[in-house]
């Protein structure tokens, strides 16, 4: 059989350089699809586009505040505004990375070419991470120099050198990192797209606004371990002293992804795929 | 090789397969037959360790599928063809269950040619015709010229030119010594393909055999004759110890006289002849007879509307 011999066999290169295949394989499907380009420029536009409409019309407006509108300003989330919606997209991709290949039907060819289900989940969750930190930090800066250059006018823009600038701009790129990962492990979780991408809405913007309209102090003591009210603790210049302190909230905002990923794989070692 | 046994698999309340057992040996094309729901997706999935039998296993060459490290070395499957992301080109796809299993682009090149999709490698395969699409997924199942190969209803969408290829393709894998299992419900193609057949309705196994005995066993060959002279025929025929029943359209069928034998006996009564030949559908016939108590999903519409026909 020296037909079966002409493929170069690289199955004694080690579990290093084979998961490291897995990371690359999935970065070729990543690579592969229009969508994930359109997305990820959907976020930068939506993200960057909104904190420079915001910061030109604060500071339009300025002139017209009164001095207790002025005092409750904060130049970092209120500029911030566009990457909630950001947080969709990104999140959605991360769903699709996964959902999509259950409702083409592509998981099994997959999973027939790579039985090792949680180190392929693993490897997605690579992949869409760095993506999506990579991305999401690009636009968070750009928003940040954009909106800070445009609130010149009213004294009251940052720098990145301003106390707590840098930890909360780099924050909301990580909050967006964290955001992907949730999609993708709702997606491994559900299987399916639209399902999946209800579950993250529900999670990360209807939740706050729903536990935020509860009798005190559960609003606070619920909503404080929210994702979203996690990351602004971390964004916020002025976090809220109602909520968990900031590095509480660092740590279980990237322990959210983590408790789904893991629950991901749980499920996708047990079902039939 | 490859060794089914005693596979038991349940989705819910459906029985899908029942303490089936088979083994597919190398050097042969085998057809794997059965109607729609028989549970032939179902084995397969479970041979590639996709679904998890309730009972019994399914070994590759002596192994659990799901025990194998970049399994495409030793296991190409095409499933189903339809199943690619419709947004991704047949490259992307290809370099992408390559790299996974450390093998290189040019390999992925050569076999974008060698199915000859590699003019719209590029595409997305949401644009591909069904038989573009079969055609990538064999393409996917050769990427690690495995020793054992499984199709899923390869030759559908295929054109006759690509069911001709693919029916070539497959023998001459066999002769190399690999093992094909191929499912299928074209007999008639498989008739021509496979060489062993592994026949199952409602998940149970209804014959592990050569396609030869298959036919044989099945329905008796039958040779198919038509004359204006039909009665005289008959009973000419039924004197030389042939048994003759009258067909729906006139024409009679005859068993148990050769082809050649019942024209001479025409040719020496003086009767004319109209048709005169051996009955092809004799596996679609042997198998619909195995199978006919497991067609789980037979339209309700199907009798009387074929009563009314007649």
């Amino acid at each position: 059989m020296a037909a079966l011999t002409t493929v170069t066999r690289m199955a004694a290169a080690g579990p290093g350089a084979w998961f490291r295949d897995l990371i690359r394989a999935e970065s070729i499907k990543f690579r592969g699809t229009r969508s994930t380009y359109y997305s990820l420029l959907a976020l930068v536009v939506v993200g960057v586009g909104v904190s420079a409409l915001v910061g030109q019309g604060m500071a339009a407006r300025w002139p017209h505040l009164t001095a207790e509108q002025r005092a409750g300003f904060d130049p970092l989330r209120t500029t911030f505004r566009g990457f909630e919606i950001g947080q969709l997209i990104i999140g959605a991709l991360g769903v699709l990375m996964i959902s999509s290949e259950y409702s083409s039907g592509l998981i099994r060819t997959t999973f027939a070419a790579i039985p090792q289900r949680r180190s392929v989940l693993m490897a997605k969750a690579i992949v869409m991470g760095i993506t999506a930190l990579v991305v999401a930090e690009a636009a968070a800066f750009s928003a940040f120099f954009i909106a800070q250059a445009l609130l010149e006018p009213t004294g009251m823009s940052l720098s990145v050198g301003s106390p707590g600038a840098l930890g909360a701009v780099s924050s909301m790129g990580l909050y967006l990192g964290v955001v992907a990962l949730l999609g993708l492990a709702l997606g491994a979780l559900l299987r399916h797209t639209a399902g999946a991408i209800a579950a993250l809405f529900a999670l990360v913007f209807l939740l706050p606004g729903v536990v935020s309209a509860l009798p005190s102090p559960w609003d606070d003591r619920i909503g404080e371990w929210l994702p979203d009210n996690l990351a602004g603790q971390l964004v916020s210049l002025r976090p809220n002293p109602d909520y968990l302190p900031r590095t509480t909230s660092l740590a279980l905002l990237l322990a959210y992804p983590a408790v789904f990923l893991v629950a991901a794989a749980w499920r996708l070692g047990r079902s039939d795929a | 090789m490859i060794e089914v046994s005693d596979i038991t698999k349940r989705y819910g309340e459906a029985l899908a397969v029942d303490a089936l057992s088979f083994t597919v040996p190398p050097g042969h094309v085998t057809g794997f037959l059965g109607p729609n729901g028989a549970g032939k997706s179902t084995t397969l999935r479970v041979i590639l360790g996709l679904d998890r039998p309730d009972r019994g296993e399914a070994t590759v060459d002596g192994r659990r599928f799901g025990t194998l490290i970049r399994p495409l070395h030793q296991v190409g499957a095409q499933l189903d063809a339809t199943a690619v992301h419709p947004g991704r080109g047949a490259e992307a796809h290809l370099r992408s269950l390559a790299r996974a299993n450390g093998i290189g682009g040019r390999r992925v090149a050569d076999l974008l040619e060698q199915v000859g999709l590699e003019k719209v490698a590029r595409r997305r395969v949401g644009g591909y015709s069904l038989g573009m699409k079969q055609r990538l997924g064999i393409a996917a199942a050769l990427l690690g010229d495995p020793a054992v190969l499984l199709f899923d209803e390869p030759v559908n969408g295929l054109d006759p030119e690509g069911v001709r290829w693919l029916r070539e393709l497959l023998q001459s894998l066999a002769a190399e010594g690999r093992t094909i299992l191929v499912s299928s419900h074209l007999l008639s193609e498989m008739a021509q393909t496979a060489d062993r057949l592994v026949v199952i309705g409602r998940g149970r196994l209804i014959a592990d055999t050569t396609t030869s005995a298959f036919i044989a066993n099945g329905s008796a060959s039958r040779i198919v004759v038509r004359s204006p002279y039909a009665g005289e025929l008959a009973r000419v025929l039924i004197e030389d110890g042939g048994s003759v029943e009258a067909l729906e359209d006139g024409g009679l069928g005859v068993a148990g006289l050769a082809i050649d034998r019942v024209g001479h006996l025409a040719a020496r009564a003086g009767l004319e002849l109209h048709e005169l030949r051996a009955d092809h559908a004799s596996l679609e016939e042997a198998f619909m007879q195995l199978t006919a108590d497991a067609v789980e999903y037979r339209s309700p519409l199907e009798e009387p509307v074929s009563a009314k026909e007649r």
